[in-house]
């Protein structure tokens, strides 16, 4: 199962040796981001993976259900939420990077946890969870990611698509500590 | 998380910021169930949110209620479009958007019954919770849960081919839709079409075997009377994207039969103080003497027929279940689905048979604004309405959106009630007890708002207490 809401301060782990299949060999990260832009800051990823797409040159933005290869061993993707036919798209990647916004249930206002395939229940919902998602990647087609979620807090969710003040502040925050982390998958795009 | 008081319990799935539900059981001095119910704490801001925007904006706005099911609102949205501008879609385009519509109703109700239903059903309500729900169900039957992926992922491919994408399509607009079909995309759909078909039958057979073992659960499981409402053709024929309002009584008499427009006619709401959603009823018998039941089970018992084959000779034998009469238990909402399911394959055949649906003639540009317009189709979950108010340049001055899952509030918090008090007879609560409570609620697949959705769930709990209000037994299902 899941490991708990034990997230740890920043940074991220290294690149090098994260995971079943490290990055030393042929990796290929997808970068999700998982929200509606237009319920405030439940978008944060949106915004968040719109602004990485931006930084490395791809000014059209994306929108739901859009995936964007950055190069051989970079994805970017954003949905507005997990269905469970995403999990054969997951089995193809080696890493999964999901971004998504919290509530304030996770100990920091930006935070990151591993994550193991796991199904968890959504009883009276259609919600389907990172470690579900996997599960079901691992369930039906052999193979599932290396799995990492990366939250950032949200504080308003009304009908709008521009964040509150405060959550845009730590959009620059993650904004730039993602740059860093994946610099070294970036540098020869 | 679990809310204690004494001589209450509290199920509480804090999921989304807003559009979640908790379920209440309230306990007697004896021990014994008194009353339970559902709270759906959906926020129905969105209509607020619509006001002032332009009206053409809608089929694209309203999607975004959800992402389960898009479809329904932008096809909703256009209709009311097509209404408030006075321009009628051409009838290749009335097709296409039926063609995206039986997408959706494929993609969904193949979801519901495999992934989410399905664990309950073939794994058993008594199942380790630990391997009854879709991962376990994978294990029990491999072969199964692929069929049961590809039959999803067919209906969203319908969707993607004309709307260019899997959620939030741009493809209707007021008058028709924006992209004609291709000869190579209808065959695309085509191509998968047997599969989908395949599957189905095949969902259908495991329910009718799940039936058969299962029928006294089935006899006492949140059975009760109420109307029932759906939408229909001439001759009372199963329809999903257009036509005429049938209301009928819990013995199947018809009580109305009107045009979507006049719904405010029929339909009136009623608020109670422990939910958000209000309480949709027939204005003539009052609440809640008015109550209906939309959705799958509705529309199969207001429908005489199907005008597909393989669907029309499973309608028939479910219409024999309850002797021609309306059928009322609630499992068989399942039951119902899957021959929508059956239904909506093989209208994708009809349609993509017809010679219109490769013209090129999809849109009307003709307008007469006429101020007011109403858009009526039966969404997954039940019968959904956009009704628009708008100035004479189109911008939005009211919006009133009744949803399916509202449609059926009532039924949801009854039939918890109706299992609660069937099955939790002591202080003592198993896991597969429990897990009818919410099976109750999963069987009218309601769609709680869905569009927001961060991290931040809580485990649900359930704990009962005596009527001492002491603790006698905590049940906790892990989520994340």
């Amino acid at each position: 199962m899941s490991e708990s809401y034990a997230c740890s301060d920043l940074p991220l782990p290294s690149l090098d040796t994260w995971g079943k299949e490290v990055f030393s060999s042929s990796p290929h990260l997808l970068i999700l981001g998982i929200g509606n832009p237009d319920r405030q800051d439940d978008g944060l990823a949106w915004h968040l993976v719109n602004r990485l797409a931006t930084d490395w040159g791809y000014s059209k933005g994306l929108d739901f259900g859009e995936t964007l290869p950055v190069n051989e061993r970079l994805t970017l993707r954003t949905e507005l939420q997990l269905t469970p036919e995403m999990a054969e798209d997951l089995a193809a990647y080696t890493h999964v990077c999901f971004i998504d916004a919290h509530t304030g249930a996770l100990p920091n206002e930006i935070c990151w946890q591993t994550l193991q395939a796991g199904f968890q229940p959504s009883p009276l919902s259609h919600h389907l969870t990172p470690q579900s998602c996997l599960a079901l990647a691992e369930a039906l087609f052999g193979h599932a990611p290396s799995g990492i979620l990366l939250s950032v807090r949200g504080y308003e969710f009304g009908f709008s698509r521009q964040l509150s003040p405060r959550t845009q502040a730590l959009l620059d925050t993650a904004v730039h500590l993602l740059l860093q982390w994946l610099s070294p998958l970036t540098h020869h795009r | 998380m679990a809310t204690v008081t004494p001589q209450k319990i509290t199920i509480e799935p804090v999921t989304r910021i807003e559009g979640h539900a908790k379920i209440t059981i309230r306990l007697n001095e004896a021990g014994k169930v008194e009353r339970a119910y559902l709270h759906i704490n959906e926020f129905r801001g969105f209509e607020k949110f619509c006001e002032g925007r332009m009206a053409f904006e809608m089929p694209v706005i309203t999607p975004r209620i959800c992402g389960i099911c898009p479809v329904s609102h932008h096809l909703a949205a256009a209709k009311a479009c097509d209404d408030l501008y006075g321009c009628p879609p051409p009838r290749p385009a009335q097709l296409l958007r039926e063609l995206m519509h039986m997408g959706q109703v494929i993609q969904s109700h193949g979801m519901h019954f495999f992934e989410l239903a399905g664990p309950d059903l073939l794994l058993g309500f008594d199942a380790d919770p630990a391997t009854r729900n879709v991962v376990g169900l994978i294990q029990a039957n491999p072969n199964l849960a692929l069929r049961a992926v590809r039959l999803r992922k067919f209906g969203q491919e319908i969707i993607h081919i004309l709307g260019g994408r899997r959620v939030h399509p741009v493809f209707a607009v007021p008058g028709g839709v924006n992209k004609a079909l291709t000869r190579s995309e209808r065959d695309q759909i085509l191509a998968g079409l047997d599969d989908a078909i395949e599957t189905i039958q095949l969902g259908l057979k495991i329910f009718k075997d799940w039936a058969e073992a299962n029928q006294e659960d089935i006899n006492r499981f949140a059975v009760f009377s109420t109307g029932y409402f759906g939408m229909v053709k001439p001759g009372n024929t199963l329809e999903l994207y257009d036509g005429q309002l049938r209301l009928i009584d819990a013995n199947g008499q018809e009580l109305e039969y009107f045009d979507g427009r006049d719904y405010l006619n029929y339909i009136a709401e009623h608020v109670e103080p422990w939910s958000y959603l209000k309480f949709p009823y027939y204005k003539k018998m009052g609440w809640p003497a008015g109550v209906y039941r939309v959705g799958p089970l509705g529309r199969l018992n207001v429908a005489d027929r199907i005008a597909t084959p393989l669907a029309d000779a499973a309608l028939k034998e479910f219409k024999a279940l309850n002797n021609g009469k309306p059928v009322e238990q609630t499992l068989y909402y399942h039951y119902a689905r899957l021959i929508e399911a059956l239904y909506a394959a093989e209208n994708v055949r009809a349609l993509l048979d017809d010679p219109d649906i490769l013209s090129t003639d999809i849109l009307n540009t003709r307008q007469e604004i006429r101020g007011e317009g109403v858009g009526v189709i039966e969404a997954p979950r039940g019968t959904l309405f956009h009704h628009y108010w708008a100035k004479p340049n189109g911008q939005l001055e009211r919006v009133n959106l009744i949803v399916a899952t509202g449609h059926n509030n009532w039924a949801m918090s009854e039939a918890v009630d109706s299992v609660a008090k069937t099955y939790i007879t002591g202080p003592e609560i198993r896991e597969g007890l429990l897990n009818r409570v919410e099976a109750a609620v999963r069987a009218y697949d309601p769609c709680l708002s869905c569009s927001t959705h961060a991290v931040g769930q809580m485990p649900m709990v359930i704990e009962i207490l005596d009527a001492q209000g002491q603790v006698q037994q905590t049940l906790t299902r892990l989520h994340e």
